[in-house]
């Protein structure tokens, strides 16, 4: 009788984990039959885990919710698109030091085209201004803007050449009723004037350094 | 009865035991195949756009690429878009680590570019012909002047206007590279305007 009931105990306690552990590993094969089976053609594929994709040499694209970025085999970030730090839709490449050279981004939901130099100096941009208008910008290795291609508030075109000074020396514009070239000395004295003058006359003019014209014609 | 039993209790030890293997069998599984996406050594591809270790590139349903990102077959960062033909069209890269952004026409010609010159690094911003002979450039020299240049067909420089901290000057010349019209500083700081013949001397000076 003690040997009957202990059997007895012992097949109750075999059933109950069998149906236990039956239950636990059709749960798990179901689990990974639900989630983590051969990709079909989902219409979305969300993870938070970067997908990276590596090569024999060390090359590496992740991606990342942020975007795409593409490095090195030293571990440069050398191209990315996406949304960057300051939260700016951006394409930016940087040279073999990881230097950034290159730069297609909105900033303050401005198009801008920026290119570096090695020392990380803008050095050449093209752009739209606060009021939407086109500009190409030229600076030097210390910022300083020396050339510009731009829309003045008025909405005149012009052609700017600026000194180390960041000073104008040079602007080529036009209005609707004429253009003119006006030269300046380092004093901020024009010069020259060629073109159409405020009152509407057309004509040209040298000057002295204290702005006295020297000579005019017609 | 106990040999009944006994066969009872077998039969379900056994099956006890397959129970278990299968249950860690599947977690094995489980944990081996459905964890989140782990790194990759493969490309991936999404419809048109594929995912490679250099970048990703779209192709558009024709299997023409359209669009790559990341670093080119010359190792250089670089976005370059194409047309529906599959001819380059636009491209912003870095070329031996200076950056060009550069538009090409449909026959794959070099018609508008700006970007950083090599020894400089001064930029630069050049409109070039269907021939690729630059017509027209925005840049800063290399003496560090700004100027604008116009080009004949010859590639030979027509006009152009500079400036340096002194002032700034204006020079026409013809197709032989004689200048006809200067005006604006000339050299020892002197404003003034003059035009020449075709020997370059001077025929008309003012003031």
């Amino acid at each position: 009788m003690d040997s009957s009931t202990d059997i007895s105990a012992r097949i109750a306690r075999l059933e109950g984990s069998s149906r236990r552990d039956r239950l636990l590993g059709v749960a798990v094969l179901a689990l990974v039959f639900a989630t983590a089976q051969a990709p079909g053609p989902p219409t979305t594929t969300a993870t938070t885990t970067p997908i990276v994709v590596r090569d024999a040499t060390g090359v590496t694209a992740t991606l990342t919710a942020r975007g795409l970025t593409v490095r090195d085999p030293a571990g440069h970030v050398r191209s990315f698109v996406g949304i960057d730090e300051g939260n700016r839709p951006s394409v930016d490449l940087s040279d073999a030091t990881g230097q950034l050279r290159e730069s297609m981004y909105l900033l303050n939901e401005l198009p801008v085209l920026r290119q570096f130099d090695a020392a990380g100096k803008r050095r050449a941009e093209m752009r739209l201004d606060a009021t939407n208008d086109g500009e190409l910008l030229l600076s030097d290795p210390n910022e300083k803007l020396r050339l510009a291609l731009f829309r003045t508030k008025g909405g005149d075109p012009q052609l700017g050449l600026y000194g180390s000074d960041e000073k104008l020396r040079a602007y080529f514009s036009t209005d609707d009723a004429s253009p003119y070239l006006v030269m300046r000395d380092s004093g901020g004295t024009n010069r020259v004037y060629a073109g159409g003058y405020q009152d509407g006359s057309i004509g040209i003019d040298v000057r002295s350094a204290a702005n006295v014209v020297l000579w005019k014609a017609p | 009865m106990e040999a009944a039993l006994g066969s009872r209790l077998m039969r379900l030890e056994r099956s006890a035991r397959l129970d278990r293997a299968f249950f860690f069998g599947a977690l094995v599984f489980a944990l081996a195949t459905a964890q989140a996406p782990a790194p990759s050594n493969g490309p991936v591809t999404v419809g048109g756009a594929t995912i490679a270790s250099t970048g990703i590139v779209v192709k558009n349903t024709a299997g023409v690429t359209r669009l790559d990102l990341g670093i080119d077959r010359s190792g250089f960062p670089s976005l370059d878009e194409y047309d529906s033909g599959g001819t380059l069209r636009q491209s912003m890269y870095l070329l031996t680590d200076r950056p060009v952004f550069r538009q090409f026409d449909a026959a794959g010609k070099r018609r508008a570019e700006l970007f950083l010159a090599s020894d400089t690094q001064n930029g630069e911003y050049v409109i070039r012909d269907a021939a690729e002979t630059t017509r027209l450039a925005a840049f800063i020299g290399t003496l560090g002047l700004p100027e604008l240049g116009f080009y004949g067909s010859d590639g030979k420089s027509r006009a152009y206007l500079s400036a340096d901290n002194d002032g700034a000057y204006l020079v026409m010349k013809d197709a032989n590279a004689t200048s006809r019209v200067v005006m604006g500083a000339y050299t020892g700081g002197k404003f003034g305007m003059d035009v020449r013949n075709a020997a370059g001397n001077a025929v008309w000076t003012k003031p």
